[in-house]
């Protein structure tokens, strides 16, 4: 029997170079998996901001946006998240430098934003429901509480994240598998600021303009 | 087989960020907030033109977080992740363009 | 506690559902004393429940797929039935238990058969195909079955607690809203499409890594066989459409629990909306389910032609192109919904583009069979009466794209026969016959032949008797879901008909006797080479079964059909050396996760809320469970390899001649 040498291998366009199996890379696959993953809920936010944008005239005699639109606080929030992103920016860096100290630090702070949105968020929910401005009186009205608080519900979710990764810093230390973790946190943790960006362009801002 | 060594050492998760990228990155964002949000407040915007400015602002923007927040570059990350990034865009604009093309065009059909 | 549960949940309310719930009953209380019986619970849970193998996972969704096609043909059987019986009368089923039956048959098929007999087929070929030793993410994969799992189970047991949706498998608003079908019906619906769906997500996702990064050293794209461009095309399509139904079933769930005005005809809400959004997603699950099928086709036709598949690349620009278009025609579904004349004929122009690639695959398998040496294999016996019935299926598309058409076959049985005219002979008889061409791969024998031929023409036959009928109904204007026929001058073609779907029964008890006599025979029928048809693509250089690993070494790929080639220049497809293979560690993970989704879903339907609370907590928490898991991996050593493979010559050192 003729055994080849080894075969040509040629860099394809997915500009992936083909490795032995024993070479495979699970945190770049884990990396890449994730980047579908983020285009694959980026979709579901597509499809709720096709639906507000549908819903966004069917007041029903109920409030529109103008009126349940409270400036300051979009501000605050959007102001919360951008430096969250940034200290997530740092957690990364100080992770990376294997300062592991500094990087709890900065989760930390990371963290206070995170909840300091959330409870922002919830406080507009709750005032609004104490008005009457419930997401039963119009389809406009559903539409804004589904979308905003999707991406509500993320942060919860992000913000267990953090809370795992903390956990992960503090009992296993900076290793291969958590530094890979902690980079697909952080690109979830952006994305929410980005999808975070479509919001207040595309719902809040258009409802203060005549 | 064309290689290039650094691209094949350092995986994408595991290159570290320059501090100054993310500072560079706050700014651009914070100053792409802050204008739309100063128009609105302070100008007397009409809706159609406020809305193209914002809309334009947020597209930068959100251009701007890909690129210093995500890391989001070609030649960092995979062919395949900037294959779905396009596919997610085209899929994006043809859903949402189509979606309110089409309710809008039945609305305006609709007995009032 | 009980939330809504009641005793009254009980289908009491006729014999033929009481009956329904008994089989549905008895068939799990019979599963659980033959397993106790036999004393197999140790062997399920070591080797399937816990199971992360590719190829294990893969058999597990092809049984759950065929479970569900039998249940899916009772559904089917009992309309026909109906619909003959109650010509001037009012036939055996009530009105209501005869929407509970279309909408359980449509979803049923669509969800819990096709789409888990896709997953199925391609998670067990897929990596084989690659030359990869499982697909890139196996835990993930196990989670995807089991929340499939837990979703089929979700609408097995509507059939004997409570009740299905009577709102068809599209589950249209404001009819699925809380004031028209306030029972569970709806709910089950929901969840059980909500749960399967993101399984079908993670599939998606996975198989999307697994193509771009574990093809074998020299498998660049165009080199990739045709099977593994479709399954690519396949998951872009799911991550990319799937969002839309996930989304449409949270507003609706909305609608129904929360009383949100997402869908209603009052208070702001836009039911037709839920149609746009449905069918965003609709359409392209269609080409999701084709797709592959073709792929199969394309291997099986290339194959039994002893030929290279004609047109490869044109075969690989019309998968690609019908992915790209099938996401923009979605408004064809709803031509009637009152868009503007500039709507429909855009959507309806795009419609007919489709056919254009379409059309081109089929030439390209006319041309592989011409000057092929064509073998006559059961499998082939698919392959060419798909080409034949799936053209009649596509040219009535067509007609459908026409606008002004479809405005007087909508919603007549003119469209259910074409969607089954696509959906049988185009998606069905594909993954059939990829299921009795990888057979050997799965159980080291092939099928029976004769009875495999014999089921293709119970299917075919039948399949033709139970549409062409429907067909000319439709151009008659009978409507579709309809309980009761007034006119009895449709009682010929709806008697022969239901003597269609009996023959398409006898297609299905063809597939058991087939498997039946296999495994009588299986000692004649042993595969021993692991090559049974002379294959052309890498996972028939392998033996049958396949073992755990797949590949002791790891294959070269850098030419088409490279495995045919090697066979005829007498070459080697491996090289390197042996060496030990870390394989991923079995997990119950992935069926807890399945477990606790059941639970989420059926305490949400029943309003049983501390169900649904210990389902999400447990989710969850086995999530973060795994992720504190670094090493999930363990080796097979060489000597290991070396059993497993025996003389297989895939080993490639046992003897000095060439290679089978």
């Amino acid at each position: 029997m003729s055994i080849d040498s080894v075969p040509t291998i040629h860099e394809d366009l997915f500009g992936f170079k083909h490795n032995e199996p024993d070479k495979i890379d699970i945190h770049g696959e884990r990396a890449l998996a994730f980047w579908f993953y983020l285009m694959s809920d980026a979709m579901i936010f597509a499809i709720l901001f096709a639906n507000f944008g549908i819903l966004v005239h069917g007041t029903a005699g109920g409030p529109d946006m103008s009126e349940i639109l409270n400036m300051p606080r979009v501000a605050l929030q959007t102001a919360l998240l951008l430096l969250s992103s940034l200290t997530f920016g740092l957690v990364t860096i100080s992770a990376l430098s294997k300062n592991r100290n500094v990087a709890i630090i900065w989760l930390c702070v990371t963290f206070a934003l995170g909840a300091g949105f959330l409870i922002l968020e919830i406080g507009e929910f709750s005032e609004m429901v104490a008005e009457g401005a419930t997401p039963q009186v119009s389809g406009f009205l559903s539409a804004f509480y589904v979308l905003v608080g999707t991406h509500g519900l993320h942060m919860v979710f992000g913000l267990g994240m953090l809370t795992v990764m903390l956990i992960q810093f503090l009992t296993k230390g900076l290793t291969l598998p958590v530094l890979s973790r902690l980079y697909r946190v952080g690109l979830f943790w952006h994305f929410l600021d980005l999808i975070w960006v479509a919001i207040f362009s595309y719902v809040y801002l258009p409802g203060a303009l005549n | 087989m064309t290689s290039d060594p650094e691209h094949e050492t350092t995986p994408m998760y595991l290159i570290k960020p320059d501090l100054k990228t993310y500072l560079d990155g706050f700014f651009y964002a914070v100053v792409l907030t802050v204008i739309p949000f100063a128009l609105v407040w302070l100008s007397d915007m009409k809706k159609t033109p406020g809305v193209i400015v914002i809309t334009a602002f947020a597209v930068i923007q959100i251009g701007i977080h890909m690129r210093y927040f995500l890391h989001y570059s070609t030649e960092r990350a995979p062919v395949s992740a900037t294959i779905s990034i396009a596919l997610a865009i085209i899929a994006g604009v043809v859903f949402v363009g189509g979606a309110l093309w089409i309710m809008g065009d039945l609305n305006a059909r609709m007995m009032p | 506690m009980f939330g809504r549960l009641t005793w009254e949940a009980i289908p009491t309310y006729s014999a033929v559902a009481l009956s329904g719930a008994a089989v549905t009953v008895l068939g799990a209380v019979a599963i659980v004393v033959i397993l106790t019986y036999f004393k197999l619970w140790k062997w399920l849970y070591v080797n399937w429940l816990t199971t992360v193998d590719h190829k294990k996972i893969g058999v597990m969704y092809i049984i759950l797929a065929f479970i569900m096609l039998l249940r899916g043909f009772a559904d089917g059987i009992m309309m026909r039935a109906q619909q003959m019986m109650a010509i001037d009368g009012v036939g055996y089923l009530t009105h209501d238990h005869f929407q509970q039956v279309f909408t359980a048959h449509g979803t049923i098929m669509i969800f819990f058969v096709a789409t888990p007999f896709f997953s199925g087929l391609a998670n067990f070929i897929l990596p084989q195909q690659l030359g990869s030793r499982d697909v890139a993410f196996p835990f993930m994969n196990a989670v995807s079955f089991w929340l499939t799992a837990a979703g089929a189970v979700l609408v097995l047991i509507s059939l004997a607690i409570g009740e299905f949706s009577t709102a068809g498998w599209t589950g249209y608003p404001p009819y699925s809203g809380v004031g028209r079908s306030p029972g569970v019906g709806v709910d089950y619906w929901i969840w059980s499409l909500f749960i399967s769906g993101w399984g079908t997500t993670l599939t998606g996702i996975n198989f999307a890594v697994t193509i771009t990064r574990r093809r074998a050293p020299g498998m660049t794209l165009m080199k990739m066989p045709i099977f593994v461009w479709t399954v690519l095309c396949s998951s872009i399509i799911i991550m990319f459409a799937f969002p839309a139904l996930t989304v449409d079933l949270v507003l609706l769930m909305g609608d129904r629990l929360l009383g949100t005005h997402f869908f209603t005809a009052e208070d702001g809400g836009n039911f037709m909306n839920f149609a746009n959004i449905f069918w965003m997603w609709g359409h392209p699950e269609v080409y999701l389910l084709v797709l592959p099928a073709f792929g199969i086709y394309s291997e099986v036709v290339a194959t039994f032609s002893g030929k290279p598949i004609f047109g490869y690349k044109t075969m690989v620009q019309a998968t690609v192109i019908i992915t790209v278009v099938s996401m923009m025609v979605w408004l064809h579904h709803f031509f009637t919904m009152g868009s503007s004349a500039t709507v429909n004929a855009i959507f309806g122009i795009a419609t007919m583009i489709i056919g254009i690639p379409t059309g081109m695959k089929i030439f390209n398998w006319l041309f592989t069979m011409y000057r092929g040496k064509v073998r006559m294999h059961s499998t082939m016996y698919w392959a060419i009466g798909f080409m034949v019935l799936f053209m009649i299926g596509g040219a009535t598309g067509v007609m459908h794209a026409i606008v002004p058409l479809d405005y007087n076959l909508h919603n007549t049985t003119f469209l259910v026969a074409h969607f089954h005219n696509v959906l049988i002979p185009g998606v069905l008889f594909g993954y059939i016959a990829g299921y009795q061409y990888w057979f050997p791969k799965a159980f080291g024998f092939t099928l029976d032949e004769r009875w495999g031929k014999l089921s293709f023409w119970g299917w075919a036959i039948g399949f033709t008797l139970v549409f062409t009928p429907l067909y000319i109904l439709g151009l008659m204007g009978l409507p579709r879901r309809t309980a009761v026929i007034l006119d009895s001058g449709m009682a010929p073609l709806l008697y022969v008909s239901f003597i269609g779907a009996l023959v398409v029964f006898f297609g299905i008890f063809a597939l058991g006797m087939q498997l039946y006599v296999s495994i009588k025979n299986r000692n004649k029928l042993r595969d021993t080479t692991g090559d049974p048809w002379d294959g052309r693509t890498l996972e028939w250089s392998i033996p049958s079964p396949t073992p755990e690993f797949n590949f002791a070494r790891v294959p070269v790929a850098d030419e088409l059909d490279i495995y045919a080639n090697r066979k005829r220049n007498g070459k080697s497809l491996t090289w390197g050396e042996l060496s030990d293979i870390e394989m991923p560690n079995d997990t119950i993970c992935g069926f807890l996760i399945g477990a606790f989704s059941f639970l989420l879903g059926f305490g949400f339907i029943w309003w049983m809320w501390w169900m649904a609370f210990i389902g999400f907590v447990g989710i969850i928490g086995v999530i973060i469970f795994r992720s504190f898991i670094d090493h999930a991996e363990h080796e097979v050593s060489v000597d290991e390899i070396r059993e497993a493979l025996g003389a297989h010559p895939s080993l490639g050192e046992q003897t000095a001649g060439g290679v089978a």
